[in-house]
């Protein structure tokens, strides 16, 4: 009998998320273990057992405990790659290699430009600070820098590492979601092709059931 | 076929790819890329690797970039020749992916911006920011005690043997303690000092060394 696997993380959280809408494409069961991030859950003795780093999401399958979300989800979609959508094109090495690129690409490049945009608009507020402006405009010149290259690469394939739907594309999923509510969307929405993916990997099933989730109380 | 490396064997995402290649046995040919002259910014260089970064691998019609994405690629290629840099089961890969991103968002960026603080920009004739040194250098503290605690419980990162996980860190390390002057991170810290005496040792990694430094 298998276990179930567990996630420790919260349903607004992007990289909880990113998991989350991982297990769903594979269509695999697991249970979320809510960490009250209000309380600082995350950063105390019996969490930090878990993850020494005091982030979420955890992951436990059985004896194997995991933290770093991308690690996580390479775990998951190559544990159950014979189920659900195939995210790593694990039957194909090169394939498989230009998946890699394009999830470093979304770490390297794409992440660390979009990911303070999301925290100004999002969690500086809750902290009681509002938008550093000038965070916001130096993160969006490089954020638009990276999305001319992913237009041109669209504009030639469907989906990052090629016409099919990857790791790839989904890692980019709970950071978008956020930064399509902010004033900043025009970045994405002015691209054609950009547009066009955010549309299509925006609305597979296995991500509305987190979007659902991923809200802060905001319209 | 040999592949072949666009980088400078002295930049460090370049030596990640070629320590990865020498620990595998696999015959590699650096093809220059000059990047005082920014000849990566280029358009020429663009058409090869979009964001304008070094290394980019051409192995025959296959091209690659992104270092870590390059050297998962040849330690799945080649598992069966040189040292297992991925681990055997599917929980011990999932360890090395896990400190494989420790390395990416948890220790690269400082390390990074200290070696440019420190060593890139004064080379360039202009000033460091003190305050954001001393910043930098408290977080990566925080961050090095977190490996003192993983490597006073395994030999490596990733569990008893040396995989990708612990390579990855080679280039930015050896810049810290040599040229950023900032060594007491690693040698007042008895787990993580034993664990770098043993990945700089390494045969593959000291080749490198040598024809880099």
């Amino acid at each position: 009998m298998t276990t179930l696997i567990k996630l420790y993380g919260a349903p607004v959280s992007t990289c909880t998320a990113r998991v989350m809408t991982c297990l769903h494409e594979k269509a695999v069961d697991f249970a979320l273990v809510p960490v009250d991030l209000f309380s600082c859950e995350h950063k105390q003795p019996p969490f930090l057992a878990k993850n020494p780093f005091g982030q979420i999401p955890v992951l436990e399958d059985g004896d194997l405990t995991l933290f770093e979300s991308r690690a996580m989800t390479a775990y998951v979609a190559e544990k159950f790659k014979e189920a659900g959508t195939d995210l790593i094109r694990h039957h194909d090495l090169k394939e498989a290699a230009l998946v890699k690129v394009w999830i470093e690409v979304e770490s390297q490049q794409f992440h660390p430009a979009i990911a303070p945009i999301v925290y100004e608009y999002f969690v500086a507020p809750i902290q009681g600070k509002s938008p550093d402006q000038g965070v916001i405009d130096a993160n969006l010149e490089k954020l638009s820098k990276v999305l001319d290259v992913y237009e041109a690469k669209l504009s030639s394939a469907k989906y990052l590492a090629g016409d099919f739907y990857s790791l790839a594309d989904l890692h980019h999923l709970p950071y978008t979601y956020y930064f399509m509510k902010t004033p900043c969307a025009s970045i994405i929405s002015e691209r054609a092709h950009v547009k066009a993916w955010w549309e299509d990997i925006s609305s597979r099933p296995a991500f509305n059931k987190v979007s659902e989730g991923m809200n802060f109380g905001e319209k | 076929m040999v592949v072949k490396v666009y980088g400078s064997v002295k930049a460090a995402c370049p030596q990640r790819v070629l320590a990865c290649l020498l620990e595998k046995g696999v015959e590699f040919e650096i093809v220059q890329v000059d990047l005082d002259e920014g000849e990566h910014k280029r358009p020429e260089f663009l058409l090869r690797q979009p964001f304008g970064q070094v290394p980019v691998i051409e192995d025959g019609d296959f091209k690659l970039f992104e270092s870590r994405a390059i050297i998962r690629y040849y330690a799945a290629k080649y598992a069966n020749q040189g040292p297992n840099l991925l681990g055997n089961t599917l929980e011990e890969k999932a360890l090395v992916d896990q400190w494989l991103e420790v390395e990416a968002h948890n220790f690269n960026d400082l390390a990074f911006n200290l070696v440019l603080q420190l060593v890139i920009l004064p080379r360039m004739g202009q000033r460091s920011d003190t305050a954001l040194v001393h910043n930098l250098e408290q977080k990566l503290e925080a961050v090095l005690n977190i490996y003192e605690q993983r490597l006073s419980k395994s030999n490596y990162l990733a569990g008893d043997s040396f995989t990708l996980a612990d390579l990855s860190h080679l280039p930015a390390l050896r810049y810290l303690m040599n040229e950023a002057g900032m060594a007491h991170l690693v040698t007042q810290r008895k787990h993580v000092n034993a664990w770098w005496d043993k990945i700089s040792s390494r045969p593959a990694w000291k080749k490198l060394a040598s024809l880099a430094h």
